[in-house]
């Protein structure tokens, strides 16, 4: 032990020559705060402008006389609009990870944030996605009086292609987030490991 | 300090662990205006350090970075002048450690006070007591393994 301790303090010594650049660190603090806030803005302000011109779309250009398809555009603007919501929690939670609390505090707050996202890319994602499809596919039969057959094949397999594209990046997402779970609560068994004594 | 800690913690990767310190380096100014004073400046920092090491690892591409280190670190110390062949000792045998272990340990080499240890990890005195005796007793049997292997 006593051997380590020597080698730990020389190659401490040898860190010490390595000198920090203050203003070049601070700088990249605020740059990196601005581009993650400016991240979630951009998201935020994407799903917004989708929610308003779906919304607009089905109120002013396809004005839906019959109930199939009032109900099924209420389905698809409830589902974006509840997308905007969990988006804003996830936020909200991911904001409250604080890495200048106890490693097993902050370890903990991380596990809450991952399983509250493990929650969102499983079975909320999928409902929202069958509202989604739902509200949808409530709306062709509407669609079919005003377009021609070639026009509604094209509109249905666009959305299944959508659909598979989407399904695909939830599924790529919520491997990301098992990951992340999985060492955390690795990391967490091992911070407790002795607490039993 | 900051440096040293993360060196150890990736095993003795120059280039991770300089960047995982810059990051060390950035959080510390994003949570300096929430610094309350409720804890030493030191203990902050080291919180703030473990911390970043911790949630380096749950970024999956790094942990999978993470888990080439004994791939690339056989290749950086091939080249390494004789002096490093300490460090590369002193890293690989922490590096056998689990992850929680390493960090304990190196704030154990650190000279921190058991106190201080048990407000950066969150972990109740007693409880440090035993993990550092067990890490301790770990580290030992590395180390004899390594000697015995030449």
């Amino acid at each position: 032990m006593d051997d380590l301790k020597n080698m730990w303090d020389s190659a401490k010594e040898s860190a010490r020559d390595h000198s920090v650049d203050l203003s070049a660190i601070i700088s990249l603090a605020k740059k990196r705060k601005t581009q993650t806030v400016n991240a979630h803005v951009l998201n935020l302000a994407i799903l917004v402008s989708a929610l308003i011109g779906i919304s607009a779309f089905f109120w002013y250009v396809t004005y839906f006389k019959g109930l199939l398809g009032q109900v099924g555009s209420g389905l698809m603007v409830g589902g974006l609009a509840l997308r905007i919501i969990i988006e804003l929690i996830s936020f909200h939670k991911s904001s409250k990870i604080d890495l200048s609390k106890e490693a097993l505090q902050s370890n903990n707050e991380a596990l809450i944030f991952y399983e509250f996202r493990k929650r969102i890319h499983g079975p909320i994602s999928i409902s929202i996605i069958a509202l989604y499809t739902i509200g949808f596919y409530m709306l062709t039969p509407e669609f079919s009086q005003y377009f021609s057959f070639e026009m509604m094949a094209l509109i249905d397999i666009s959305y299944v292609v959508y659909l598979i594209v989407i399904l695909w990046s939830m599924i790529k997402g919520n491997r990301k987030e098992i990951e992340s779970l999985e060492v955390i609560i690795q990391l967490q068994s091992e911070m407790k490991e002795e607490s039993i004594d | 300090m900051v440096l040293q800690m993360c060196r150890g913690f990736v095993k003795g990767d120059e280039d991770l662990a300089k960047d995982i310190s810059q990051e060390v380096f950035i959080n510390v100014w994003n949570a300096l205006e929430d610094f309350r004073g409720e804890a030493k400046y030191k203990t902050w920092i080291y919180r703030i350090t473990v911390n970043t090491c911790l949630h380096y690892l749950r970024q999956a591409r790094r942990k999978e970075q993470l888990s080439m280190d004994d791939v690339s670190q056989n290749l950086v110390y091939q080249q390494q002048p004789l002096e490093e062949t300490a460090n590369h000792t002193l890293y690989r045998a922490i590096g056998q450690l689990s992850k929680v272990d390493r960090l304990i340990i190196m704030m154990v080499l650190d000279e921190l006070e058991k106190v201080e240890i048990s407000e950066v990890m969150g972990i109740s005195p007693g409880n440090l007591r035993v993990k550092i005796h067990r890490i301790k007793k770990k580290l030992r049997e590395i180390v004899r393994k390594e000697q015995a292997n030449g």
